[in-house]
């Protein structure tokens, strides 16, 4: 698969909210960050830390945050995937207009993504701050 | 190296070393800045915008923040950015590792900036809200 591919299979499967798709994406050996210092910021290695750590932290959301994904942009093997969500969670709405996926594929995979996000309203809506 | 690269490029090797009107004459007329989020300076900016708000903000850090461009992602008119930044700011130190701009270039200028960043470190740091459970 294409890094085009990848990213796209990637978005469709968000925007389906098939996370489980989606998050299986990021190879065994992969590296998924998630910025700032938030209850859930950190580097997750692996799929497994991430399906036991971030996953679940993300499932106490009421509905779920719905995203619509821009046109990516794709140079070699990195892809930066752009887009805006809204969804509820445990402690109020959770509205991100602007998301940013920044990805490094290896084959069929993700072996590198970093997620940026209004992480004061990740505070404020997940978690109670 | 594509246009799009190295006119971001450009711009930020400007930014970066404190070269503002270098940076804002790379820049569109139109131009717009968005920082993400809710505080205090997360909107667009125009250039009169940027000139009135940001860049006197940027002028209440106890130590100026100093940037590093680690990699520009290209695509057409499309440029990413990734950067890291630090310093001390009015109210407290400012870190944002890793850092994220997405710029839209148009006839040889910047036309459009996105600034995705910690949003929580500008509300300690910079606008001096705690963050503390509701």
């Amino acid at each position: 698969m294409s890094t085009r591919d990848v990213a796209e299979k990637f978005m469709k499967a968000i925007e389906a909210m098939d996370f489980a798709t989606a998050f299986g994406m990021l190879a065994e050996d992969g590296k998924y960050n998630v910025i700032g210092t938030t209850e859930v910021s950190r580097t997750y290695n692996g799929r497994k830390d991430l399906f036991d750590n971030l996953v679940p932290a993300l499932s106490t959301f009421k509905e779920p945050p719905v995203l619509k994904f821009d046109q990516p942009i794709i140079e070699g093997d990195r892809a930066v995937l752009l887009a805006s969500g809204k969804g509820i969670g445990p402690f109020g709405p959770y509205d991100q207009p602007y998301y940013a996926f920044v990805a490094k594929v290896r084959g069929n995979e993700f072996i590198e993504m970093t997620e940026f996000m209004d992480t004061q309203m990740l505070n404020s809506a997940a978690f109670g701050k | 190296m594509s246009d799009s690269r190295r006119i971001a490029t450009d711009f930020f090797n400007k930014l970066c070393s404190g070269d503002f009107p270098g940076g804002f004459a790379s820049m569109s007329d139109d131009a717009t800045w968005s920082l993400i989020g809710t505080t205090r300076y997360s909107r667009t900016f125009n250039k009169e915008g940027m000139l009135n708000e940001l860049v006197p903000m940027l002028s209440t850090f106890v130590e100026p923040p100093q940037m590093h461009v680690k990699e520009v992602i290209a695509d057409g008119d499309r440029a990413v950015v990734i950067a890291d930044v630090v310093g001390v700011g009015p109210t407290g130190p400012y870190k944002q590792d890793p850092y994220c701009f997405v710029l839209r270039i148009r006839d040889g200028k910047v036309a459009e900036i996105v600034e995705f960043l910690d949003t929580v470190a500008v509300e300690q740091a910079i606008c001096g809200n705690k963050i503390v459970p509701q």
